[in-house]
């Protein structure tokens, strides 16, 4: 490969980036108001949902243990438990809010883009202790176009302290 | 100790267990000596450290220490503090080492815990081997699961597992080689509860319909997991107290077909029924395939939870974390082995579709006990339980029989 393919390949322009970072804020919109049905509208049918563990140095959904490592019909199943009213975790949903920054862009292929970003996030556990819980990481994300927006098809999301013992996560991260 | 032993006297009535029991801080110090330091417990599984020089490091109550395959091949279990002023030797959960050697003023310990390097050795007049890593008073292994106890007069392991060795057998022998394998790391989820709560969840038949609803709703229909959603005359599943605290739910009058408990069924899995029927024998295998896996606490610390190997640690009075790791087999398919983990994320973790409900109940629990308390009552199913031959006692599904055989050891330990 040749210098201007792999700088081609990997580049995105302004205007996507712009859209992709709009893209992203309302899925995360979505994800902290609990509304579940609009957050699953932007997924892809071959969308996998990745929380790995952090005691593992090469962590891998096929052998070793992880958070999450949901494809599209564990997922579906996921939305549906917490769409019965009934999932104790959840019930009633923790207040939260995250902050996304340090973009970094890629893309895949014409169609494909790859975004990764830092993220806080903030959940009051309402349900139990009523203490604000504080979430770190970075998340990856993969989005492919669809019309004149974007489908989420990957979403990746490394705790930082994912190696130690984590307190319920029941919502969507 | 006589005010401990009146401090437990009190706290348990007729079937029934005062609430403070999980709030009180002197009682907290007094399990750990008397149920963590002085009793047997689970370390880890000899798989977790497979070749030399491999460690894993653990608490035993508030104990930390680390398991280890020595250079000849054995496993070793020492304190993970300095013998010199008490730095923790190894901070990693895991990792290799060819001694382990202090990061404060780089005292060297050998496997065993023998002190073998003092730099700077012209200040140092005492004899080294007085000067090694402290160790339990005692280590033994059944089928690879390794225990400990720091008391010498704890007896032998066989005698506390009792019936429990039954069901590792049980557990291990799902592999047609014996073996397991834990080798897909550990989730360690963390409960603002006490630790006891875990234990007794863990084999709490009772709650599953109520505290489950919605993951019976989205998952049960065609599941292995049906079964928990029948009414009280159509469940098949017991409740078993096996003595000296080991006690079970026991799932497999509820199994018809082989491999049930996987939710899978033989002719999906062939190459794993041949190995079976060729390692057991036909009738042998076909039992195995149809009664599935237990459903055990082995007291205090070990949960055989079907496909999952499970620790419970205590933190502080309020305050665990359970740990869980698939339960893979030797021996068997990689696909095999990707369902178990598979099935094992789905039911055990923060963020699975069944134990994450467990904690918020169990720190719904902590809140409600932190006043003054009240009692707890555990009496379902007294009347009509069924006390066996060899001592074993068994309910129905639904009944406490499992909790009562929890404290009923818990309060004879406690009490000696
Ligand atoms: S504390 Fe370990 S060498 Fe001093
Ligand atoms: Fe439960």
């Amino acid at each position: 490969m040749n210098r201007n393919e792999g700088n081609s390949l990997t580049e995105v322009s302004s205007v996507d980036r712009q859209s992709l970072v709009d893209f992203l804020s309302l899925e995360a919109r979505y994800a902290d108001e609990a509304r579940y049905d609009e957050w699953d509208d932007l997924l892809e049918s071959d969308m996998f949902y990745w929380v790995p563990a952090g005691d593992t140095e090469a962590p891998n959904p096929e052998t070793t243990v992880s958070v999450i490592a949901d494809n599209r019909t564990r997922l579906k199943n996921r939305i549906a438990q917490l769409k019965t009213g009934l999932r104790l975790a959840q019930q009633p949903a923790s207040p939260m809010r995250r902050q996304l920054s340090n973009f970094e862009f890629k893309a895949l292929s014409e169609n494909e883009f790859s975004v990764e970003c830092n993220f806080a996030l903030f959940e009051y556990r309402i349900q139990a202790t009523r203490e604000m819980t504080i979430w770190a990481g970075r998340y990856e994300y993969r989005l492919r176009r669809r019309g004149d927006s974007f489908g989420m098809f990957y979403k990746r999301v490394e705790l930082t302290n994912a190696s130690d013992p984590l307190p319920t996560l029941a919502f969507l991260i | 100790m006589d005010g401990a032993r009146k401090n437990i006297r009190n706290r348990f009535g007729d079937d029934s267990v005062h609430s403070t029991i999980y709030t009180d801080r002197e009682l907290f110090d007094a399990e750990m000596k008397k149920l963590f330091y002085d009793g047997w417990v689970f370390v880890g599984h000899e798989s977790e450290v497979p070749k030399p020089n491999n460690y894993i490091t653990r608490m035993i109550g508030r104990e930390p220490v680390i398991m280890v395959r020595t250079r000849e091949g054995n496993i070793s279990v020492v304190s993970n503090r300095c013998a010199h002023r008490g730095n923790m030797l190894c901070h990693q959960h895991s990792g290799s080492s060819r001694s382990f050697s202090c990061e404060y003023h780089g005292w060297t310990f050998s496997h065993e815990g023998d002190l073998v390097g003092v730099p700077l050795p012209g200040g140092s007049h005492k004899d080294s081997s007085c000067l090694g890593l402290q160790k339990p008073a005692m280590q033994a292994e059944h089928r690879g699961f390794v225990f400990i106890t720091f008391n010498p007069d704890a007896g032998p392991l066989d005698d506390h597992l009792g019936k429990a060795k039954d069901l590792i057998d049980r557990s291990v022998s799902l592999s047609p080689t014996g073996k397991i394998k834990l080798s897909a790391g550990w989730l360690k989820q963390r409960f603002r509860c006490n630790w006891k709560m875990l234990p007794e969840n863990s084999t709490d038949g009772y709650h599953a319909p109520f505290t489950h609803a919605s993951f019976l709703r989205v998952f049960a229909p065609d599941s292995q997991y049906k079964m928990l959603s029948e009414s009280e005359d159509e469940r098949k599943s017991k409740t078993v107290d096996w003595g000296n605290g080991h006690v079970a739910l026991e799932h497999a009058p509820s199994y018809e077909e082989p491999l049930q408990w996987l939710g899978t069924t033989k002719e999906k899995v062939p190459d794993y029924v041949e190995s079976m029927k060729e390692a057991y024998g036909e009738e042998e295998a076909m039992r195995k395939l149809v009664d599935g896996p237990p459903h055990s606490t082995v007291f205090p610390n070990l949960f055989l939870g079907e496909m999952n190997i499970a620790i419970f640690q205590p933190v502080s009075v309020d305050e665990c974390v359970l740990w869980h790791t698939p339960m893979l087999l030797d021996g068997v398919s990689d696909k095999l082995n990707a369902r178990i983990l598979r099935q094992s994320q789905a039911a055990m973790g923060p963020a699975s579709f069944l134990l994450a409900d467990d904690a918020i109940i169990s720190e719904r629990q902590q809140v409600a006990a932190g006043g003054r308390g009240g009692w707890m009552d555990l009496s379902r199913g007294r009347k009509r339980e069924e006390k066996r031959e060899d001592g074993t006692i068994w309910g129905h599904i639904s009944d406490e029989t499992t909790n009562r055989g929890f404290w009923s050891h818990y309060r004879e330990v406690m009490q000696a």
